[in-house]
């Protein structure tokens, strides 16, 4: 089975969320969800174009281009807001939470991409402590959270998210986090 | 009695009791959350004065928007 048959099943599988009396038949209409993901959106709205300003327009190693990130995720954006507007709200919510969930997945486990580096160079450093901690706070809360609602989409990128968090933990204890890092990491 | 205790049973079968520390975590996610979506604010700013982005990846930004914009719709 290759991915994309994968995630073809993986977003079509039914979800036993929404067949449970309090989330039925609409988008989650939840404050706790849509309040802090606006401000996120503009915030980065905000950060994308400030970075576009001071950005070289021939860059390649973003990764990729500028206008490949502005188009992709103008496509994404608008692929969201159909799904949202056109299809009936349930099945909107199902399919809007598990493309989330697959966006959630890779974001999570994004910085164990530096996990090869970190044990080649014995050094965490590159691994910023406080925004882990953070990360995993804020996954932790949304676990619960997520489990009280028995929100499938809502606890399970979170536990990853844990998982990850504790990862890079665990290479901080054991690497420590040498002398003071370069860069800022995002 | 026994319809105090039949009664009783079904507000408790019907009513779901959550714990307070799961409400207090359900409170405190959506300010932990943009507290994450805030913390890239230091290294924009150092962009802006230096008028420079060096090497550092758009990715996180671009990511940042389209997740958070799919969550939104989710909530809403």
């Amino acid at each position: 089975m290759n991915t994309f048959q994968s995630i073809l099943i993986f977003l079509l599988i039914p979800n036993d969320a929404a067949h449970e009396p309090f989330t039925s038949g609409m988008l989650k209409k939840d404050k706790k969800i849509w309040a802090p993901n606006f401000f996120g959106f503009l915030c980065g709205l905000n950060y994308f174009y400030q970075f576009q300003k001071h950005c070289s327009k021939s860059a390649s190693n973003l990764p990729g281009t500028l206008s490949q990130h502005f188009n992709y995720s103008a496509l994404l954006v608008t692929l969201t807001a159909l799904i949202a507007v056109t299809l009936g709200t349930e099945l909107a919510a199902n399919l809007i939470g598990r493309f989330a969930v697959l966006v959630c997945i890779i974001l999570f486990i994004s910085p164990l991409s530096s996990l090869k580096s970190v044990i080649a160079t014995k050094s965490a450093k590159s691994i910023p402590l406080p925004f882990t901690l953070t990360c995993g706070l804020n996954c932790f809360l949304w676990s619960v959270y997520g489990l009280d609602l028995g929100d499938f989409n809502l606890y399970f990128p979170n536990l990853l998210g844990i998982i990850s968090s504790l990862a890079q933990l665990v290479l901080i204890l054991v690497y420590g986090n040498g002398s003071r890092r370069e860069q800022l990491p995002i | 009695m026994a319809y105090g205790t039949l009664v009783g049973g079904a507000i408790n079968a019907a009513v779901k009791v959550t714990p307070a520390w799961v409400i207090a975590c359900g409170q405190a996610a959506p300010i932990v959350s943009s507290c994450v979506f805030m913390s890239p604010l230091p290294t924009v700013q150092n962009i802006m004065q230096e008028k420079s982005v060096g090497d550092l990846p758009l990715l996180p930004y671009s990511s940042m928007c389209v997740n958070a914009f799919m969550w939104m719709t989710y909530g809403m």
